[in-house]
């Protein structure tokens, strides 16, 4: 009888647990809208890194903070190198060498997102060991042009219209997650919040071929 | 057909010519001698919204002279506070109208902080303060009552054109950059009264309806936001307006809650501490188009604003 009362009180438990960490249905539209802001604030400020040449050294680093706090702090990011191999990358060490390196070694860089697709329908549970659910994840797929000129091309015939004008311009396509996760604000206390998780690489077509 | 070109040319050159006078910037103090009359419903008396307008086309050659920073301070109560309204925080400088705008929007939104109105410590008569100084030529009095009593060997201007003309002659002719003018009291006409602890506490204060405070600040807030992300100004001017409205407007455990067009999305917060993050972010970030300000919260001690709330609109 002890032990028919334990395990009824850890149902109970469990169960207002995974309730208490249920995302209102209210609530997924705005996640969904706040998934997209965020992307799209991702584009944005990597565009402006790379082709902002009047970007002061603290705009960078301002820019910098504003794109590591849209991500959470697990997530990574897949790159290619030039040598075409897949290296994984954290999120924070990665955008601050970004930082540093779209200043000294390109001169102008086109990030653009040409496509999103959002699998909002597969929203996934992420479970700890121990089965307590403490995160949602969905993901989406983007295709996007990164192009890059160096800074020692000639600036004379450079012109940013043209392929030929850029030192490397790739079509990738890429899949991020996004994480929904329960935050405790000392502001406003416990509540959902949303962020870009680990980008992984799908495909990459070379443009100047 | 060419004397019509002629005429118009002439036209718009008398028009923006009007506009190109030199601007002349001066600080001025104005030191409070009694609480402040409330009965302008808690906005500051006329007299001293008036006093505050810039000063056009004053000067030889015409100029036009803007206050800034305007301080008020009270010298009758223990707890020395002081209010700086920072002219160029909120507006640009070279266009007269928008300073009288921005002038306005502090004046006739705002309610006066409570210190103005607090009831009086210590009668301090204006000849006795004047007296103290060493030098006195920065001093204009402003009287408010019908006292004549000849006292300082300072005149008193009870004219408000009269006191005008007489703090354009110092910061043209003299070249002074700070002004203190010497609100004197509308009761004790420089004669010393003990005010003992009940009609301390009989001294009935207005308290400023919140709501009304509430719109002022925002204005000010909004104002301070719009000058940030404008982007007709270089990155660089942008962050330092950042960096100075964190000095000026902003406590330091400043925090921001932000919600994107509309409160589509959830809301994004810059908790305390991390506001100056959301004013860099706004200074970096070219797409904003405006913003509605929903709430500001300020501190006690300070005045200074310790919470904003925010809805931020974007180019589609």
């Amino acid at each position: 009888m002890k032990y028919l009362a334990i395990i009824f009180l850890l149902f109970i438990t469990t169960n207002l647990f995974s309730q208490a960490n249920t995302i209102p249905p209210a609530d997924i539209p705005r996640i969904k809208q706040q998934a997209k802001d965020y992307i799209f604030e991702f584009a944005r400020y990597m565009q402006k890194l790379g082709s902002d040449a009047g970007l002061t050294p603290e705009a960078r680093t301002a820019i910098g903070d504003n794109l590591i706090s849209l991500f959470d702090e697990d997530a990574t990011i897949q790159v290619l190198n030039l040598r075409k191999n897949k290296n994984t990358y954290a999120i924070a060490p990665y955008i601050k060498n970004v930082v540093a390196l779209y200043t000294k070694r390109f001169k102008f860089v086109i990030f653009k997102f040409k496509s999103i697709t959002y699998d909002f329908n597969n929203l996934t549970p992420v479970k700890n060991s121990n089965g307590e659910i403490t995160a949602y994840k969905f993901t989406y797929t983007f295709v996007q042009d990164f192009c890059v000129t160096n800074q020692d091309t000639d600036s004379e015939t450079w012109d940013p219209k043209k392929l030929e004008s850029y030192d490397v311009c790739e079509e990738t396509t890429k899949t991020g997650e996004i994480i929904i996760k329960k935050r405790v604000s000392p502001t406003i206390g416990a509540r959902w919040v949303v962020l870009l998780g680990s980008i992984q690489v799908n495909k990459i077509d070379d443009l100047k071929d | 057909m060419i004397r019509k070109i002629f005429s118009a040319i002439l036209f718009l050159i008398m028009l923006y010519g009007c506009d190109s006078r030199q601007m002349k910037t001066a600080e001025i103090e104005i030191v409070i001698f009694s609480p402040l009359d409330s009965t302008n419903n808690g906005h500051f008396p006329t007299p001293i919204q008036e006093l505050i307008k810039p000063l056009e086309g004053t000067c030889t050659p015409k100029a036009n002279i803007v206050f800034d920073p305007i301080v008020f301070s009270r010298v009758d109560i223990n707890q020395k506070q002081q209010l700086q309204y920072k002219t160029n925080k909120a507006t640009d400088y070279t266009k007269i109208k928008a300073v009288e705008r921005s002038l306005r929007v502090f004046m006739e939104d705002s309610l006066m902080p409570k210190f103005l109105l607090a009831p009086q410590d210590i009668n301090f008569a204006v000849d006795d303060y004047i007296n103290g100084k060493n030098g006195n030529e920065n001093y204009v009095i402003f009287k408010t009552s019908d006292d004549n009593t000849p006292t300082s060997a300072l005149p008193k201007y009870g004219n408000m054109t009269d006191l005008k003309g007489a703090i354009s002659k110092l910061i043209c002719e003299k070249n002074l950059s700070k002004i203190y003018i010497l609100y004197e009291p509308q009761r004790t006409s420089g004669k010393n009264i003990n005010i003992d602890n009940k009609s301390k506490s009989d001294s009935k204060i207005d308290t400023p309806p919140p709501h009304l405070l509430a719109n002022g600040l925002k204005q000010e807030i909004l104002d301070v936001l719009m000058h940030i992300r404008d982007t007709h100004n270089s990155g660089a001017n942008r962050l330092r307006l950042a960096n100075d409205a964190m000095h000026t407007t902003f406590s330091k455990d400043f925090y921001v809650i932000m919600h994107n067009d509309d409160a589509r999305a959830l809301e994004r917060i810059w908790e305390r501490g991390d506001g100056i993050k959301y004013l860099k972010r706004i200074a970096t970030d070219d797409s904003i188009t405006g913003f509605e300000v929903l709430k500001v919260e300020t501190n006690t001690t300070d005045n200074k604003v310790s919470h904003i709330e925010i809805v931020e609109k974007h180019n589609k």
